[in-house]
């Protein structure tokens, strides 16, 4: 729940707030980089 | 802006090659990515317009360029700061933004409106991912990885756009600061009375050139 609330920006503490953003900006950082790798693994 | 970023940051890739796509797209996020380690210390909020206003912007693209090219020793420096710098276009689209002062923001805040959002990322997402299959994905096998990469940023923005919004704000597309202010104030020559003429005199100054000057008491 606590993390659900920090991925939301809901958390109380602004510090929880930044960890739940941070995972949002991980996502698609994870999803290009890894797609990118095997793209131009095969090259 | 959310996937948008990362679609700026395949187009980038398409240009320049040689530059690894984590700090692209760690550039493309940049100052996101600043405002949130910030935040860690002094509240995301607080610190979020300081990394996004112009002038904040600019210092964070020269950082970021300067620290890519000697950790890296990589060509293509270059990209990294158009990364970092086309981060507020793409977000003048979504929220608002701090032009030359962190409070006055402008913005056409489409995050207020989650469909126009989701149909501006995901076909932003789908044209860059298309302009990169053209470059890299020449098998089948790169295609397929294209379009399933396509698809979860698709899928992410949706998320973003649809089950993680929580706020009901009205759309509020801003291209000028709420609050009018005049750049240049012109003012009648009868309007002017001694109180607005005093800071610029050079010498004790009267209130007309045709009244009596003070008796000035000579000493010696």
């Amino acid at each position: 729940m606590d993390t659900l609330l920090q991925i939301l920006g809901m958390a109380k503490d602004w510090s929880a707030r930044a960890r739940g953003f941070a995972f949002l900006l991980m996502l698609p950082l994870l999803v290009v980089s890894v797609a990118d790798w095997r793209i131009r693994r095969r090259r | 802006m959310y996937v948008g970023h990362v679609a700026v940051a395949l187009a980038l890739k398409t240009r320049e090659p040689r530059v690894p796509m984590v700090p692209l797209i760690l550039a493309c996020y940049g100052p996101d990515w600043l405002e949130t380690f910030l935040g860690f210390w002094h509240g995301r909020t607080e610190m979020g317009p300081y990394t996004h206003y112009l002038p904040g912007l600019f210092a964070g693209a020269l950082a970021a360029a300067a620290i890519y090219v000697v950790v890296f020793r990589r060509p293509g420096g270059w990209i990294i700061l158009s990364g970092w710098l086309l981060h507020w276009p793409a977000d003048f689209f979504t929220a608002h933004k701090g032009l030359l002062s962190p409070t006055d923001t402008v913005g056409l805040d489409l995050y207020d409106l989650p469909p126009a959002d989701f149909v501006l990322e995901s076909v932003v997402v789908l044209l860059c991912c298309a302009w990169y299959a053209r470059t890299f994905a020449h098998s089948r096998i790169q295609r397929r990885w294209v379009v399933a990469m396509a698809t979860a940023l698709v899928l992410l923005q949706a998320l973003l756009d649809y089950g993680l919004s929580q706020y009901d704000a009205p759309w509020n597309p801003s291209l000028a600061s709420h609050v009018w202010r005049p750049h240049l104030t012109l003012v009648a020559p009868h309007a002017v009375g001694t109180a607005a003429r005093m800071p610029l005199a050079l010498v004790p100054g009267t209130s007309t050139t045709s009244a009596r000057w003070p008796a000035i008491e000579c000493v010696g």
